[in-house]
């Protein structure tokens, strides 16, 4: 026994050398370790090479340094005043070596998920992590473990610490089922994702961010969108802290019992802004104004020009839709005909904000009149001219006034309708045009021009010249007159 | 006694005779004096015309000086122009197809009168103003001022002429209407184009015809 004790103290110092890389601290593997009595419990194991069932009790090894929890490859290797002893039988001791990759890496994450990580606090834990790692190294020999029980009844009170342990060790690799996808929520709502695969718990139990809240709560994953937000969601795996030792005792060396790289389980997320427009059409002067219902919008990307949706103003005169981040324009392509549609109107949606209410008030359409009077053979503004503007459907007068010193007359904010003109009285020297002169307003902010011409008036003498022949007709009488008075002085001497 | 009254009452007789032949000689001179005058007159108007044509022609290269717009006329109506001093014309109307040539007085003239002359009317422009309406009126009829008598017999595109400050101004007639008789004549003339506007009587009935010629642009 002396002679093997010596041979494993050498041993232990030739692979301390060796692994000093392993940043094992201690100098010796004595030095590194002890007992901790706390953690003492009863295993009932079978005697190396027979049937014989022995009653041990074992205890707890930690690091000096951190504390760190220690567990053997090797069952029932014990210390014994901080020296390594209790090898039963050197044959069937176990090595490292001995043992398969992926036996390793099963002890390793056994270690892992054992005792320390998140809520494996209580010596069981160890108890029960130890002994996982004992029926892989040696299969068949562990049988049970009590906590102080001589008579080692077999129980199954550790049973759910293995399952949870195994459970672990054997989801270490599974992601929770809704990993990786892409869920559309809206600022503001809740929305509750079930873990199919039924992982979360090994992920802390929630994240929070100015944009959302992420909570596990049992086989539920509980998301609260604050604003709108649009990227991942990352859960992060529980980590075992203080991180475990595996310690073998025939080679008198210890090795990280492995040192999971914490997973983290991420989800997309979409989370859009709620967009409310409201259209309400009125008057100005009164401030009334009323929801306009059936006003059709047409929202288009503003980066890409795309065309995203038609929407159309409900009998609250509101549309309503979910967007996500980026910029749009909404522009309105129908609406009550004598009303202004909106200005195409550009808004961006942001993480800052939880929803988007826009207002948007509009008045008649209206626009200005420029009526000019002027002559038709000149184009020159004749001024003092009579007009009247009447509603073309009403026959109402609007309006009268007289052209100005140009033959203008401007008219402002004429609202949305049909109307004519007529002159009611001509400038001096030009005929009174009798027609009615039809126009119209559609749209808004338009300047209407409308140019009556009237033609001028000429004063003219008579031009009709008829000539009587006066002249010639008195000559002729005095010629008569004086022949006939010779013919009878004539006669009247004979 | 009886001899010596008869005797007397021979005289009387021979006495009213010859006066009775002498009026009766008188009557007929008078009358072919009055035919004769007034062919005379007519003739020395005719003559007179030509002559301040001619002296209108010759003197083109003289009224450089002369107003060229009928503002400026109306604008000091009291101030005779050199036309109006000298009676001369300060334009010629030529229309070929009816054989008229004649004259045209100042605004301002007292000769500027549709009895006597062709009369350019007060809303008149002078032909040098661009998409100006330089407007004649003229007698139609009988009478010897009846200058317009044969405009009724011009057709659309029939070229007319006016001679004024060494331009000749080509137009061709584009419309002719007629208006009521009312002492007011309506003229519908495009308001990008250069006119000439004739007025005259229609025969024999209430109305006057308006001719509207467009200057044609070289």
């Amino acid at each position: 026994m002396r002679k093997n004790i010596t041979k494993i103290l050498l041993i232990a110092l030739a692979i301390f050398n060796v692994f000093a890389f392993m940043k094992v601290n201690a100098q010796t593997i004595q030095d590194e370790l002890f007992i901790d009595y706390d953690y003492q419990w009863w295993v009932a194991t079978y005697n190396w090479g027979t049937t014989d069932r022995v009653k041990t009790q074992e205890k707890m090894i930690r690091r000096k340094s951190d504390n760190a929890p220690v567990y053997c490859i090797q069952a029932d290797i014990k210390l014994i005043s901080g020296v390594v002893n209790g090898i039963v039988d050197e044959d069937t001791m176990v090595s490292m070596t001995n043992l398969s990759k992926e036996q390793m890496d099963r002890i390793r994450l056994i270690a892992y998920y054992g005792y320390g990580y998140g809520s494996h606090t209580s010596p069981e834990w160890y108890y029960a992590t130890q002994m996982l790692i004992w029926q892989i190294t040696n299969p068949g020999y562990i049988y049970a473990i009590e906590d102080n029980d001589s008579t080692l009844t077999p129980s199954n009170r550790y049973d759910s610490y293995y399952a949870e342990i195994n459970s672990l060790v054997d989801n270490h690799t599974t992601q929770p089922s809704f990993y990786g996808q892409k869920v559309e929520m809206t600022a503001g709502n809740t929305i509750t994702l079930t873990d199919t695969n039924g992982v979360l718990s090994k992920y802390y139990e929630g994240v929070e961010t100015d944009n959302y809240s992420a909570n596990i709560d049992g086989n539920n994953l509980v998301i609260t969108a604050k604003t709108g937000y649009e990227g991942e969601i990352m859960l992060t795996t529980k980590e075992n802290t203080n991180r475990p030792i595996l310690y073998e005792g025939a080679n008198q060396y210890c090795l990280s019992a492995g040192d999971p790289v914490a997973g983290l389980a991420y989800l997309e997320i979409y989370a859009n802004v709620p967009f409310t427009g409201t259209k309400y059409y009125g008057n100005e002067n009164t401030g009334v104004y009323i929801p306009e219902q059936g006003a059709v919008f047409e929202l288009y990307d503003e980066s890409t020009g795309e065309l995203i949706e038609t929407l159309t103003t409900d009998a609250d005169g509101a549309m309503n839709i979910n967007l996500g981040f980026g910029k749009y324009r909404l522009h309105q392509i129908k609406g009550i005909e004598s009303y202004k549609f909106i200005e195409d109107y550009t808004f961006e949606v942001t993480a800052t904000q939880t929803k988007i209410n826009v207002m948007f008030k509009n008045e008649k359409i209206k626009s200005d009149l420029i009526f000019t009077k002027t002559d038709f053979s000149t184009d020159l503004g004749l001024p003092n001219t009579l007009i009247e503007i009447y509603d073309a459907n009403t026959d109402e007068l609007v309006f009268s006034g007289r052209t100005d010193e140009d033959g203008y007359i401007i008219i402002k904010n004429m609202e949305y309708g049909d109307y004519y003109i007529l002159e009611k009285e001509a400038p001096e020297g030009y005929e009174l045009n009798p027609d009615r002169m039809y126009f119209s307003i559609t749209e808004d902010g338009q300047i209407i021009k409308v140019n009556m011409k009237d033609s001028r008036i000429v004063e003219v003498p008579d031009t009709s010249s008829i000539d009587y022949h006066i002249f010639e007709i008195i000559g002729c009488i005095a010629i008569i007159s004086g022949v006939g008075m010779y013919v009878y002085v004539k006669k009247k001497k004979k | 006694m009886y001899m010596l009254r008869k005797r007397k009452n021979n005289t009387k007789l021979l006495t009213k005779s010859r006066l009775l032949k002498v009026g009766s000689l008188l009557l007929i001179i008078i009358g072919i004096g009055i035919i004769v005058c007034k062919y005379f007159y007519e003739y020395n108007l005719d003559q007179e015309e030509t002559t301040k044509i001619d002296i209108f022609f010759n003197e083109q290269t003289d009224v450089e000086n002369e107003t060229s717009s009928l503002a400026s006329s109306f604008s000091n109506k009291n101030e005779k122009s050199s036309s109006q001093s000298n009676e001369g014309f300060i334009a010629v109307l030529e229309i070929p197809k009816i054989d008229l040539k004649k004259g045209i007085y100042s605004i301002n003239s007292k000769n500027n009168n549709v009895d006597k002359n062709i009369m350019l009317l007060n809303e008149s422009d002078m032909p040098d103003v661009t998409n100006g309406n330089f407007i004649l009126a003229g007698h139609s009829g009988t009478g010897y001022n009846a200058y317009f008598k044969d405009l009724k017999k011009l057709e659309l595109g029939d070229s007319a002429y006016i001679y004024y400050k060494n331009n000749k101004y080509k137009y061709n007639l584009i419309d002719k209407y007629e208006v009521e008789k009312t002492g007011k004549a309506l003229i519908i003339k495009d308001s990008d184009i250069s006119a000439l506007t004739l007025i005259t009587c229609k025969d024999n009935e209430n109305k006057q015809i308006v001719f509207i010629f467009e200057l044609e642009v070289e």
